[in-house]
Formats: C-alpha cells, structure tokens, sequence
C-alpha cells in the first residue's frame, strides 16, 4: 500500500465535479425564468461508477490472512482516476413539464440538488483534510 | 480554468441583476398604474424584461461543451402594446373630446404575482451563494 495512494486524486476530482455541478445548476436557477431554457445536469457518479466496474477498484486482499471480499482480487486493484474526465458529461435535463414559456427548470428540486450537492462537496473536502492528517500524523511520528 | 468558484458566482449574480430588474419593472408599472401621460406624453404603457441564457465568456462555453449558455441576461425591455382602460372623467387635462381618458394597460395583480415569482427567484439565487460561499470554506478548511 502506497502512502500516496489514489484517494487525494480521486477527492481532488470529485471536489471539481461537484463545483461543476454547483455551476450548472446555479445556472439553472438564474434561468428558472428564462422562456424556453432547458435545464442541464451533471453525471459524475455515472462515470465514476463506470471507473469502479471496469478498473475494480473493490476492496483487494493484500494479505494471506485478509477476508476474501467479493469481487476483489488481489493485486493494486486501483482504477485509473486521473483519467475521469469530470467535465465532458454535461447533457440537458429533460426537466418537469414545461411551463407556458416552455421553462423546463423546477427551481425547487434545483434548490434540494444545490444542497444535496453542497453537502457532497463538504463530506469529499473533510475526507481529504482527513486523509492529508493522517499524512501529517505519519510525517511528524508523533 | 474556467470550473472555478467565482463562475458559480458571476452566473448566480446574473440571476440575480435579471431578478432585480423584473422587480424594478413591476413595481415601475405598479407605481404607474394610474398615470395617464409619460415622458413622452402619451399613456403609460407597462413594460416587461425579455430574459435570455447568455454565456458569460467564450473560456465557460469551452469547457462545459457546445450549448453551454449559462447564465442570464435581460436581453432587452419591451412595452406591452395592449390597449388600456378608458374611464369616463370629464374634468380631467387629459381626457379626449368624449370625456373620456385612457389609463395604462397595468393590471395590479399581474404585476404583485410578478414581484412574488421574481422575490422567490431572487431568493433562489441568494441561496446559491450562500451553498458556495460555504463550499469555499470546506474546501480552505482541507489544508487546515
């Protein structure tokens, strides 16, 4: 086990796809009253999902001793995350039922999103102050 | 780079200018519900903003792809050209040879319904920036 393993890159690009979300759906809301705007959306659990199952990233034994998990095996087991691309997977929401001005934004399941969004971003930024601790705790012996 | 906190914030605050300029209208038409000459000295006409997704600069319509229009502009304002009210009022400056005056096209609930939608707008917005002004901080909190 590497001390610097995948885990900083992968919070690095989950914080990045969280701003990116919090961009396109902020800019949702700024259109919740712009005649014809179709809302967009970002899907980056699709693509780290995908990551996941095709690079097997489950849980690896390492050690003779280790539970046999299902799906791992062993070896370093990491997907490439540097490659997800967090940007590329901006597509249009189809929305709620347009409005009479053919306004697809439901500013109020935009409004949750944007929290549930923030909230994500806050649980992937503590889990790198965590992680960068523990480097510290290591690099300090103490 | 252009996925970066202060874009979030330049599209948010776009919503916002636009929310505050439905307000300034509305409450422009309420306040001229009754006014039978305007600067030009013809009746009030009551006016509406046009709202359009704009994009911000080229560097934000390249990274999130083609079609990445984001934020909002008022493209422009226009007069709503409907015909006002005409109200018997003999004594009145303003009233035709019949006695009569025309009052502006303004219908009071119209323009309240229109405050209320463009407040919750606003508000929305508001609270856009408030999730990112917190966001910001989590992620200055990672190198404490």
């Amino acid at each position: 086990m590497k001390l610097f393993d995948s885990t900083l890159t992968l919070l690095e690009k989950s914080l990045d796809a969280r701003l990116t979300r919090h961009t396109v759906l902020s800019a949702n809301l700024a259109n919740a009253n712009t005649p014809g705007y179709v809302p967009k959306d970002v899907n980056f659990e699709a693509t780290l999902n995908k990551m996941v199952s095709e690079g097997g990233s489950t849980p690896v034994a390492t050690e003779p001793g280790h539970f046999a998990i299902d799906g791992g095996s062993t070896g370093s087991g990491h997907a490439d995350f540097m490659s997800v691309n967090t940007r590329t997977t901006v597509s249009e929401d189809a929305g709620t039922q347009p409005s009479i001005d053919g306004n697809r934004v439901d500013a109020d399941k935009t409004a949750v999103e944007l929290a549930q969004n923030g909230m994500q971003y806050g649980a992937a930024a503590k889990a790198a102050g965590k992680k960068l601790a523990i480097l510290r705790y290591v690099a300090d012996g103490q | 780079m252009a996925n970066d906190f202060f874009s979030a914030m330049n599209i948010s605050a776009s919503g916002l200018a636009a929310e505050r300029t439905r307000v300034n209208l509305a409450t422009s038409n309420l306040a001229n519900a009754e006014s039978t000459r305007g600067p030009d000295g013809k009746v009030y006409k009551r006016q509406d903003p046009v709202l359009e997704a704009a994009s911000f600069s080229n560097e934000m319509s390249g990274a999130l792809g083609s079609g990445g229009e984001l934020g909002v502009k008022v493209s422009r304002i226009v007069e709503d050209q409907s015909e006002g009210r005409r109200v018997y009022s003999p004594g009145h400056p303003d009233a035709d040879g019949d006695g009569f005056i025309t009052l502006p096209n303004v219908n009071p609930v119209h323009e309240v319904v229109n405050l209320m939608t463009a407040q919750r707008g606003y508000d929305a917005n508001a609270t856009a920036v408030e999730t990112l002004k917190t966001m910001a901080g989590r992620a200055l909190d990672i190198a404490k």
